[in-house]
């Protein structure tokens, strides 16, 4: 990298100084042409100046000679002399001008009064004349007037017989043919312009667009000319129409008094512009240098650089090689002068490290050799112990497993066996379903363990950190606590050392695992006196600590040791005695860690034990305190009485493809006092949800046909807006996602827990205190069809009087046949009489019989009613 | 909250009188009636109500077609299924066109309830 930007600033440095030395050169060169181009212009006025001047000159003299010829006339001399007739005189000046093509010829007498004239003389002509100073001179010169705005050779003579009598004037068109031709001869444009003191006006020129142009007020091309007498060579620069002219002006009219009124100059002129433009062609001549500059400087530049860094480079390299311990790499000397020697003693110094290095290698080797042996003999030996200890433990724990398995199945067998013999006297059978019931509930905790064994073996537990508020969870576990210690004589006091976090960032689920399966350890291994458990927060360290502590049994120290590792009961006679897979507290460990924090225990035999769950303080947003008891009880979640079966109303529908759990989940509905409606999948479940007055439904989110969450979905689409709960028995997040994107209020974990199950109900029914029903649960199952017929009989009178309002027959017909089937067998024959009259005249459509006896039989059902109220 | 307009859509002027009266007793008054699905769909173009009950069985042009023909009309509009057929067939069937809500004859005042509720939900959004 460094080599690289090396290179690069060397090759940009030669590339910048070559390109700045080419710019200028180009520059000079340019400034040089534009100077040349000037002063070449400047030579070529000049010269053109001298032209036109010579050039005017000879036409001033040879019409100033033959003018002279006239005045040398005998007959016109006699003539002015004698005073003869002006016409004489005129006639005379007619024929001489015809013959020196003049244009026109007047004599005056010396004080320049008109004494006759070719043709009617313009006063104004004359004082323009006079003015002009054209009084006949010996000095020949141009002499140039604008009469007319016509420019006319003016010359004069005197006129003399022998001494002088007047003075003859004759005048003749400037042919401005002349001009063209002027061009032609010098390459230069030419323009005639008169000098006046409010702006000068062009009388003629060459470039006719020049002449157009002076009408504009904003451009005025002659204004900057001025007089300059011939024999001055100084050039104007004028700016015009975006191009610069060069030009060199000069009088025409020379007189003896030369105002600048009036003059008239002549303005020789070249385009600077369409010089420089003849330069361009220069541009395009010098391009393709430039081109070949650049890239000559480019490949020397390059070469330059390379030159420098190419050794640089790979000394580098080679240093590197030596940095990672490589030394056989041989370096070239190619270069001489500085780099070629430092190249030179690289390779030295190379030389000298590999000759060390080797020796080291050498010795250390032996060393290694001796230590690698010894060493691979203690690992042989430590790992065939631990494979011999880990298969013993494992063979141990799956034969431990295998015995808890089977003993609560061989209950469950055994017991259920004796149930189908019904026979059997009341008693035994409640014994046997609550042995069954408890042993069943003990395999759901030895799988649970297993699976929590397996999953922490295959590190696939997965922590669900959210924010959590502590004492509703230390509550849950006091309520759980409490129930297990109330079964055994023992007492059961949890202790809040405030002040205590109310809100931890942590996974409320692990958590509470962990501690349950501290407490009811505790309990479990206490026959009489107390488990405690108390709670601190330790600020400092920013930890919280859960101390459970028991009377129990106690510990061994050799117990303790081993008291976390898997498959590993203190005792296997433990097992039998207290029950438990052994797996409990390996569990617990493994979580906590997981948690971020540990478990401790100190224990002494027949005394006691005491474990101590220390966990990290993650804080929430919410970084409250409770500081004391009283704030805690506010928190704690208002714990329904546990025994206690609410009393409820309102109508539950519930779909399970499971029938068992139909029948359970109607009982449980039931034993509440509300109504249930049980279907057997999700089509069901979505079309009596709409047929009916539903306050809550419960669905199975696995059922054929059509599952539970579809069945949700379809509800929810079509604005079911009662509650409805997933039942499911896998309560990971993806199924918890899929019942949240199904529409879902809340989702309830199976098997059911009888107790949650009550509170789930009376969260989402209303709480029916005044509904004096006796409990479904002390009432036998006649009882309890008849009131269920009894309270379906509203129902049944609003729907019959409906389609009797409508006429809807085939609804009568419907609601009378299940009347007919029904009301007899609870006590009722004579509804079920009726029922089966009225169909037989609704059939025979006898309308007026109908009215009749619907009328009656709608009286009758709500007597029945009344009555029963 | 400006007052809701109402199509009710029965072959049965039995039902729409008792879905009127209804309507009626929730103090809703802006109220049309159509006797088929034709009507309905004449009557929605002219006037878009808010909600519109539509009964499933009817003569010649079902509920379904209406359903559809009123859902090209404006893709908004909220629909509600009345009918004495809730069977998963037609209830899949009236989800797929796009209903809004679903009622079962016969049907408790609380139900239409719910819907007008649900049609004020839908409005806001």
């Amino acid at each position: 990298m460094k080599i690289k930007s090396l290179q690069s600033k060397i090759f940009i440095l030669v590339v910048s100084l070559f390109t700045a030395v080419l710019i200028l050169n180009v520059y000079s060169v340019f400034t040089a042409a534009r100077k040349q181009a000037e002063l070449l212009i400047e030579a070529r006025l000049n010269v053109g100046k001298k032209v036109v001047i010579d050039e005017l000159l000879t036409d001033q003299k040879n019409f100033d000679l033959n003018v002279g010829t006239i005045a040398q006339d005998w007959g016109f001399r006699q003539a002015l002399g004698q005073q003869t007739d002006t016409e004489s005189l005129i006639n005379i000046m007619q024929n001489h001008i015809q013959r020196i093509s003049g244009d026109f010829a007047f004599v005056t007498d010396l004080n320049m009064e008109v004494i006759a004239s070719t043709s009617t003389i313009d006063p104004s002509i004359l004082q323009q004349l006079q003015h002009e100073d054209v009084a006949p001179s010996t000095t020949s010169s141009i002499s140039l007037a604008l009469l007319n705005n016509k420019p006319f050779y003016i010359s004069s003579s005197t006129v003399k017989a022998p001494i002088e009598i007047g003075y003859i004037f004759v005048g003749k068109v400037f042919d401005s043919s002349i001009f063209t031709r002027l061009e032609e001869q010098i390459d230069l444009g030419i323009s005639l312009v008169k000098l006046k003191d409010n702006g000068n006006s062009g009388v003629f020129s060459t470039m006719p667009s020049l002449l157009a142009a002076q009408n504009d007020n904003k451009v005025k091309p002659f204004s900057s000319f001025s007089s300059m007498k011939p024999s001055e060579n100084t050039t104007q620069i004028v700016e015009w129409n975006q191009k610069t002219y060069i030009a060199v002006s000069f009088p025409l009219n020379t007189g003896n008094s030369h105002s600048a009124h009036n003059q008239l100059i002549m303005v020789l002129h070249d385009s600077l512009s369409e010089a420089m433009s003849s330069l361009n062609r220069f541009w395009v001549d010098i391009v393709p240098f430039f081109f070949v500059g650049i890239l000559v400087a480019l490949i020397g530049a390059f070469v330059i650089a390379r030159s420098i860094t190419t050794p640089v480079t790979r000394l580098l390299n080679a240093t590197r090689y030596v940095a990672n311990g490589n030394y056989s790499k041989e370096l070239e000397i190619k270069q001489s002068g500085e780099l070629g020697e430092l190249i030179h003693e690289f390779k030295n110094m190379q030389t000298a490290i590999v000759a060390r290095e080797n020796e080291i290698k050498k010795q250390s080797l032996a060393l290694q050799e001796n230590e690698k042996i010894k060493f691979e003999a203690e690992i042989a030996h430590k790992e065939r112990e631990l494979a011999e200890e880990a298969t013993k433990t494992k063979s141990q724990f799956l034969a431990s497993m295998s015995h808890e398995i089977r003993t609560p199945l061989t209950s469950i067998i055994g017991f259920s066996e004796t149930l189908k013999n019904r026979n059997i006297p009341n008693k035994d059978k409640n014994s046997a379903i609550e042995t069954i019931n408890r042993c069943g509930n003990h395999l759901l905790n030895v799988i649970n363990d297993i699976l929590d064994v397996s999953k922490i073996e295959a590190r696939k537990i997965e922590l669900e950190v959210i924010d959590t508020p502590l004492l509703p969870l230390i509550d849950e576990v006091r309520q759980l606590a409490d129930m297990l210690a109330s079964n055994k004589d023992i007492n059961f006091h949890l202790e809040l050392q405030f002040p205590l976090p109310k809100y931890i960032a942590t996974d409320p689920t692990r958590v509470k695992q962990v501690l349950i399966n501290l407490v009811s350890n505790a309990i479990k291994f206490t026959e009489s006196g107390n488990v405690n458990l108390e709670i601190s927060f330790n600020t400092k360290a920013q930890t919280l600590i859960f101390s459970v502590l028991d009377t129990g049994i106690g510990m061994s120290s050799e117990q303790i040791s081993r008291l976390f590792s898997a498959f590993d009961q203190a005792d296997t006679s433990t097992t039998r005695k207290f029950g438990g897979t052994g797996l409990g507290l390996y569990i617990c460990d493994q979580l906590s860690s997981l948690l971020g924090g540990k478990i401790q225990v100190t224990s002494q035999l027949n005394v006691g034990s005491e474990f101590q769950l220390t966990l990290p303080y993650t804080q929430t947003n919410d970084v409250t305190l409770v500081s004391n008891l009283s704030d805690a009880n506010d928190l704690f979640i208002t714990q329904a009485s546990q025994a206690e079966i609410p009393t409820l109303s309102g109508k539950v529908l519930y779909a399970d493809d499971n029938e068992d759990n139909r029948r359970l989940v109607s009982y449980l509905i039931k034993q509440t006092g509300a109504k249930a409606i049980i279907v057997e999948n999700g089509e069901q479940a979505v079309e009596q949800a709409l047929a009916n007055e539903i306050d809550l439904i419960l669905m199975d989110m696995q059922m054929p046909e059509m599952d539970g969450l579809e069945a949700t979905e379809m509800l929810k689409s079509l604005g079911f807006s009662k509650p409805i709960i997933m039942m499911t028995a896998n309560i990971d997040k993806d199924s918890i996602e899929q019942c949240v994107a199904s529409g879902a209020d809340d989702h309830f974990g199976k098997p059911i827990d009888t107790q949650k199950f009550h509170l789930l109900l009376s969260k989402h029914l209303t709480h029916d205190i005044n509904h004096n029903v006796e409990k479904l649960s002390d009432l036998d199952d006649y009882d309890e069809m008849v009131n269920q017929f009894l309270a379906g009989l509203t129902d049944t009178l609003h729907n019959l009087t409906q389609a009797h309002h409508l006429h809807d027959k085939q609804t009568m017909l419907n609601i009378l046949h299940q009347i007919k089937g029904s009301a007899g067998s609870f006590g009722y024959q004579n509804l079920t009489n009726k029922a089966a009259k009225l169909e037989n005249e609704i059939h025979s459509q006898n309308e007026e019989n109908t009215e009749k006896q619907m009328n009656y039989f709608l009286t009758q059902i709500k007597q029945i009613i009344e009555g029963n109220q | 909250m400006s007052e809701i307009s109402v199509l009710i859509v029965d072959d049965v002027s039995n039902m729409r009188s008792l879905l009127a009266s209804s309507l009626r007793s929730l103090d809703i008054t802006n109220i049309l009636e159509a006797s088929s699905s034709l009507d309905a769909i004449e009557i929605y173009q002219n006037k878009k109500s808010d909600i519109i009950f539509l009964d499933l069985q009817m003569p010649k042009v079902d509920g379904f077609e209406a359903l559809k023909q009123i859902r090209e009309i404006n893709n908004n509009a909220f629909i509600v299924i009345v009918s004495g057929e809730n069977s998963i067939i037609n209830v899949k069937k009236a989800i797929q066109l796009g209903a809004n809500g679903f009622i079962v004859k016969p049907y408790k005042l609380g139900k239409i309830q719910e819907m007008i509720k649900k049609l004020n939900a839908h409005q806001k959004k």
